[in-house]
């Protein structure tokens, strides 16, 4: 059975911030992008990091241009990549995929707003 | 302390040498060459221009969420600094490798470096190491003065705080010359190990390949100056010139080894006549070397135990941290490897490195962890 657990004001976290918080026995962090709410474990998946203490950065990648030169750019205009402080590993806040191998990735979990209420929704106790 | 119920050697961690205090400990010229340095560093500091170690914030230390500064990516850079990190990590005994000396091979006056390797090791054995506490450290033997440098080998060896003698791969003859023998000598006598960490010699700052980014150069060049000095002290036979010497690999993870043994091999039965001292296949000389597991490749777990099949793991790996830079090991991404037995895990975490490193003090230790 999944747990619905209360775990924030939305107005507590502003836009582009996150909050560190226990829920539920597990280390979470709380996003808030142009877009809603995300929820990552605040584990990492390469050496258990605190993931979600990491600071935040707009996903850069590049394409090959007509002139064959190489471009760099950013994906997004948002800054909604948290990078593991221990090592680097990049995660997509919105999806906890890691950018260079999405295969590896962060736990997720769906959060609900309610009003003024943010609701975490956890696996079955 | 110690992780899972074992005692922890952590092999390599960073110590950032503060300069200016580092300079009261030199003699002679050098205290003025220091003095009156134009820029903070006396050496020049890691390689070229081409990125940011700290991955453009991406890796931080210090305060979780807080932005560290350079120096904190660095090393530790003061002796209260290291009792933190080993409760951190849970490690029982700590070997503190120097930061700016790992350039020294890169000072040209053969004076000079054996200066700044003197002033190195009195003032880190004034204040820093205390054996006691388990936080030692190597004593750092610049490859350009070999005679100077057994001298110094010798001068403080006597000290417990002392647990081996370090080597750079950025020596421009490579370390199975013979011009290196006062230095295998005197360790040898002292019961020291060599210990080659590596660093950035590779083909980025020295041949053809002048990479555009951090993540090539450390790739290749990390390996690519152990597979050197590998290669020159299989080759020239150190190992039949100073059969009691235990020989250390560090900071270059642990693949690169594996596919170096069998090219050797097959190379040798070819060419024996070219390395008569050699009394057994190069592979089996290099299953009696160590090597620290550091930066542990991130690979699928079955290819990466057959590399320790290969090399012998249980025997021949030594955890290594390499805290603080950016791709240092937590304990766990090696004492949790699902395939290692008991007994090896034991061995990889702690025990191997208590029989190659001169350890003054590790029954202590061993039983304040049991
Ligand atoms: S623990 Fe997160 S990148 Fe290594």
């Amino acid at each position: 059975m999944a747990r619905r657990l209360w775990a924030a004001r939305a107005s507590e976290i502003g836009p582009g911030e996150r909050i560190r918080l226990e829920l539920g026995g597990l280390e979470l962090g709380i996003f808030r992008l142009s877009d809603g709410f995300f929820a990552l474990e605040d584990k990492c998946p390469h050496q258990q990091g605190p993931v979600c203490s990491g600071n935040l950065f707009r996903e850069i990648t590049a394409t090959v241009a007509e002139d064959g030169r190489v471009r760099e750019r950013y994906a997004r205009d948002e800054a909604d990549v948290v990078a593991c402080p221990m090592h680097g590993w990049e995660f997509e806040i919105r999806t906890g995929e890691c950018l260079a191998n999405r295969r590896r990735k962060v736990q997720r979990f769906p959060v609900e707003v309610d009003g003024e209420d943010l609701y975490v929704i956890l696996p079955g106790g | 302390m110690g992780y899972r119920g074992m005692h922890v050697v952590d092999a390599d961690a960073h110590y950032l040498e503060e300069i200016r205090d580092f300079a009261k400990y030199l003699k002679g010229p050098s205290v003025e060459r220091f003095a009156d340095w134009s820029g903070q560093y006396h050496m020049p500091a890691l390689v070229g221009e081409q990125y940011d170690v700290m991955l453009h914030g991406r890796t931080v230390r210090g305060a979780a969420g807080g932005k560290g500064d350079q120096d904190e990516m660095l090393g530790m850079s003061s002796p209260a600094d290291i009792p933190v990190v080993m409760k951190r990590f849970g490690i029982d005994t700590i070997v503190m490798i120097p930061t700016y000396m790992l350039m020294v091979e890169f000072v040209r006056n053969a004076n000079h470096a054996m200066d700044i390797c003197n002033g190195y090791i009195d003032y880190m054995l004034d204040g820093v190491c205390a054996p006691e506490e388990g936080i030692y450290t190597l004593v750092v033997a610049a490859g350009r003065d070999p005679v100077r440098a057994a001298k110094m080998i010798d001068r403080v060896a006597g000290s417990p705080a002392v647990c081996g003698v370090e080597m750079l791969g950025s020596v421009e003859l490579p370390l199975g010359a013979e011009a290196y023998n006062p230095i295998y000598e005197a360790a040898q006598h002292h019961g020291l190990p060599i210990v080659l960490h590596a660093n950035f010699l590779g083909p980025d700052l020295s041949s053809f390949a002048k990479f555009p980014s951090f993540v090539e150069s450390h790739a290749l060049d990390m390996t690519w100056c152990n597979q050197v000095q590998l290669v020159s002290m299989v080759m020239e036979g150190v190992p039949e010139r100073f059969p009691d010497l235990k020989i250390v690999f560090q900071e270059s993870g642990i693949t690169w080894v594996a596919g170096l043994m069998y090219r050797l091999d097959t190379e040798y039965m070819r060419r024996r006549v070219e390395a008569p001292l050699l009394r057994k296949l190069p592979s089996e000389y290099i299953k009696d070397f160590y090597f620290g597991t550091q930066p542990m490749e991130d690979m699928p777990r079955k290819h990466l135990k057959m590399f320790f099949e290969m090399l012998d793991a249980e025997n021949t790996f030594i955890y290594a941290s390499d805290w603080p830079h950016f791709d240092y090991d937590e304990p766990s991404a090696v004492a949790d490897l699902p395939f290692l037995s008991d007994a090896g895990r034991r061995k990889i975490m702690g025990e191997n490195a208590l029989g190659v490193f001169r350890f003054t003090e590790k029954t202590v230790n061993l039983e304040v962890s049991a």
